[in-house]
């Protein structure tokens, strides 16, 4: 049952903001923290803009830029939570890009109705077998809750490899996805807290009809949106990423090892923010030998998927930096686990002929029983 | 006769916190703001970066000049000597006389020096004026002798190692340094660090008497050095004004209201009782003197806020290393629980089977968490579960505290 009208939503966002206002001490960590201050915006700039809400193109051009991975938040001596502020100048900037506005045109928007359901009828027909899960009309009563949200329609292939596993384990399931159970997170890192919080509430309502034990995601945001969910309304599911799930279950799977080593990306959201980047890391070693890119998790660099394309060539620089890293670490090829992480890199490393893997599309892939006919026999 | 609605004598945190309260509260009140410092805010607390050179001359003021444009507030270079509450007037040193009808004091605290035989330049560490002295005498410097290990003298070591200087000593009277921040294990842990860094400790010792290069300590000891600084603390300063009470600081209620009508402090200047007791404080802690600044600011404009009663936070540079300080990780009661090695150090205080506070020394992670922790209750296995590895500060209280980012 939901308890949690919402209301702290915008306001504690605002509170948090306004700390790191007030505890700013002047060191400039967080800046030079910073993947994409390509201006190099001092915090005294982005403190007087914050300060007296008047702003320069300089900082407006930062905000849009801002990709919300934190950085300039684990950087900061003093314990100001940067992102917040960056989070509450976006709800506040006066010009939204018009990439932003085409990103979320359906995608967290229950206002959006019939556009919805022309999209639903033509998305259906494009993700063949998954279609049956798009914003289904009745959810039943599963103790686990697979949570596709949007990225059901996600060309990684995740959804479809995760439900495989779990028919190969064995398990019954429930399947939440589609636009209308929207996490609502793509609207909260664009600063958009009116939907998002909408979306967030309606999320929790529908999940209240399958009264699940577990809910799994393989999307960092959709899970930071759950876990968000969980505090406020003091649900007792327990939210897992998709590699935390999977885990779980390695003994009944038999798993076939990768030859060569592969990098693995740490989600900005699961493993800096959220402090989780183990899980990830003990499933891929299932299936391979594993290279670090940098000397902690907390040193990765973002994706830079949640400026949502206002500079694509800013992010192609992110990408070029990670394909390089890569690289030179003699990986062959990268994990993810996070869809939206994958979906921001696998056009760059594409190019490259170096493999993006999902962990589930891997997992899925190395878990095959023998005789079992591989993607490309499909 | 100058006149303004507001007139804010400083230039601090406390100041720019208050101006830009009252500038949201009341749009077109004229603001005026006087310091005898000739900088507008500056980022005090990081001015050892800036000596170090990490930090550009560009990154060192607290606000842009277009700010104060935006904000609608004249600024005024001179010194307020004298303020006549009753006719809500301030005099300037240069004659100048300001009209006003809110008064705010947020002039600060200043460098204690003592005087040294043999030394003729005291050179300190608190404005913008002493770091530019600093920096420029550290072009040359070689060998620096640092009097007084507390904070402010423990930053400014730090600064000058990563500026490359070699021979740095610290005389400190205590017998370990960093007092109050840090008791005696957390000295030790990091006197550890600084004596690798080459750092030269003169403990239980201070500085006597300068003669040429040569410095002789209270011990005996002597140390040779072409540049002292003396980080010894620091006292509050404020105009003469008739009829207000003072202490060490002005005193100030809940609401940085002094005792006379119209007149307001806050920040360093000040000082506040201590809740059932007969013992008035000065803070020395930038987000204090920001959350008063605050307070101040909404109650000149008409508001009725009072200081709020949060458990004590503060998170800065320690030496070269990053701390969090929450609630009051030391004292007599309780159980304390330390964890330490070689690359961060942790003291969790339990009074009453209840978190009362901590202070963690390079790794932060889960410190705002634990600062919204403070008086609840442990879970039993504390210690044991602090010395695993994976342990996560955040969630002290066996509560999922998992502030930092959600």
């Amino acid at each position: 049952m939901m308890l949690w009208d919402g209301q702290a939503f915008e306001a504690s966002l605002r509170r948090i903001a306004e700390f790191g206002l007030e505890d700013c001490i002047g060191a400039n960590d967080c800046m030079r923290a910073c993947p994409v201050n390509r201006l190099h915006v001092n915090q005294n700039e982005l403190d007087s803009v914050m300060a007296s809400g008047v702003w320069t193109e300089r900082v407006k051009t930062f905000v849009t830029e801002c990709v919300q991975c934190g950085d300039c938040t684990l950087a900061c001596p003093a314990q100001a939570q940067r992102d917040h502020m960056m989070l509450l100048l976006k709800s506040r900037l006066p010009d939204i890009p018009k990439s932003w506005k085409t990103y979320v045109n359906l995608k967290g928007r229950r206002d959006r109705e019939w556009l919805i359901s022309l999209s639903n009828i033509m998305a259906r027909r494009r993700i063949g077998p998954m279609g049956k899960y798009v914003d289904k009309r009745s959810l039943e009563q599963k103790p686990l809750l697979f949570y596709f949200g949007c990225y059901i329609f996600s060309p990684s292939g995740s959804p479809l490899a995760t439900l495989k596993l779990a028919d190969r384990i064995g398990l019954d399931y429930e399947v939440l996805a589609g636009l209308r159970s929207c996490c609502g997170w793509p609207q909260y890192l664009m600063g958009r807290m009116g939907f998002a919080q909408q979306m967030l509430i309606h999320l929790g309502e529908l999940i209240d009809q399958v009264r699940p034990e577990v809910i799994v995601s393989g999307c960092a945001e959709c899970y930071v949106a759950l876990l968000r969910l969980k505090k406020k309304t003091a649900a007792k599911w327990l939210p897992l990423t998709t590699p935390e799930w999977l885990l779980r279950h390695a003994d009944k799977l038999t798993w076939n090892r990768l030859d060569q080593p592969i990098a693995y990306h740490d989600s900005c959201h699961i493993s800096k923010k959220v402090g989780h980047p183990q899980p990830a890391r003990d499933l891929l070693a299932l299936m391979a030998d594993i290279v670090e890119l940098t000397e902690s998790p907390q040193q990765s660099l973002c994706c830079g998927y949640y400026n949502i394309h206002a500079n694509p060539e800013l992010n192609h620089e992110l990408h070029l930096k990670k394909l390089q890293a890569v690289q030179e670490k003699g990986a062959a090829g990268m994990a993810v686990e996070c869809v939206t992480c994958w979906e921001s890199f696998i056009e760059t490393f594409e190019q490259a002929n170096v493999p993006v893997w999902d962990l589930m599309v891997m997992a899925e892939q190395f878990t095959r029983p023998a005789g079992h006919p591989t993607e490309a026999e499909v | 006769m100058a006149e303004t609605k507001y007139l804010i004598i400083g230039n601090g945190v406390a100041a720019i916190s208050a101006l830009q309260e009252i500038r949201h509260a009341d749009p077109s009140g004229s603001i005026l703001l006087v310091y005898d410092e000739g900088e507008p805010f500056y980022y005090r607390a990081s001015l050892s970066e800036w000596i170090s050179g990490k930090n550009s001359d560009d990154m060192v003021a607290g606000r842009t000049p277009e700010f104060y444009e935006n904000m609608k507030i004249t600024q005024l270079h001179g010194r307020v000597e004298r303020v006549d509450a009753e006719k809500h007037q301030a005099f300037l040193a240069d004659g100048e006389t300001i009209a006003y009808q809110k008064l705010l004091v947020a002039t600060g605290a200043q460098a204690n020096r003592f005087p040294v035989k043999g030394l003729g330049e005291v050179l300190v560490f608190r404005t913008l004026a002493d770091a530019r002295s600093l920096k420029e005498r550290a072009m040359s410097c070689r060998r620096a002798l640092i009097v007084g290990g507390g904070i402010l003298g423990l930053e400014l070591a730090g600064g000058l190692h990563l500026l490359g200087i070699e021979h740095v000593a610290i005389a400190h009277l205590g017998p370990f340094v960093g007092p109050p921040l840090l008791d005696e294990p957390a000295a030790e842990w990091l006197q550890e660090r600084m004596r690798a860094d080459r750092i030269v400790l003169y403990l239980e010792d201070t500085l006597d008497r300068v003669e040429g290069h040569m410095t002789y300590l209270r011990s005996g000891r002597t140390w040779e050095c072409d540049t002292i600084i003396q980080a010894i603390g620091v006292t509050p300063v404020f105009p003469e004004v008739s009829g207000l009470l003072t202490g060490r600081g002005i005193r100030i209620d809940d609401h940085c209201r002094t005792n006379l009508p119209d007149v307001y402090a806050a920040g360093d200047c000040t000082e506040r009782q201590v809740p059932g007791s007969d013992v008035w404080r000065t803070t020395r802690i930038w987000l204090d003197c920001s959350w008063q600044g605050n307070t101040v600011g909404r109650n000149m404009a008409g508001g009725d806020d009072s200081l709020e009663a949060k458990p004590f936070f503060n998170a800065s540079v320690l030496y070269t290393f990053d701390y969090s300080y929450i609630g009051e990780p030391h004292g007599e009661e309780g159980e304390a629980y330390r964890w330490q090695g070689k690359d961060g150090y942790c003291k969790v205080r339990v009074v009453d089977g209840k978190f009362a506070g901590a202070l963690k020394i390079t790794d932060r992670h889960g410190a705002m968490a634990m600062r919204e922790a403070v008086g609840l209750p442990v879970e039993a296995d504390l210690a044991t579960r602090m010395s695993h590895p994976d342990f996560q500060f955040n969630n002290v209280t066996g509560q999922d505290w998992d502030y930092l980012f959600y």
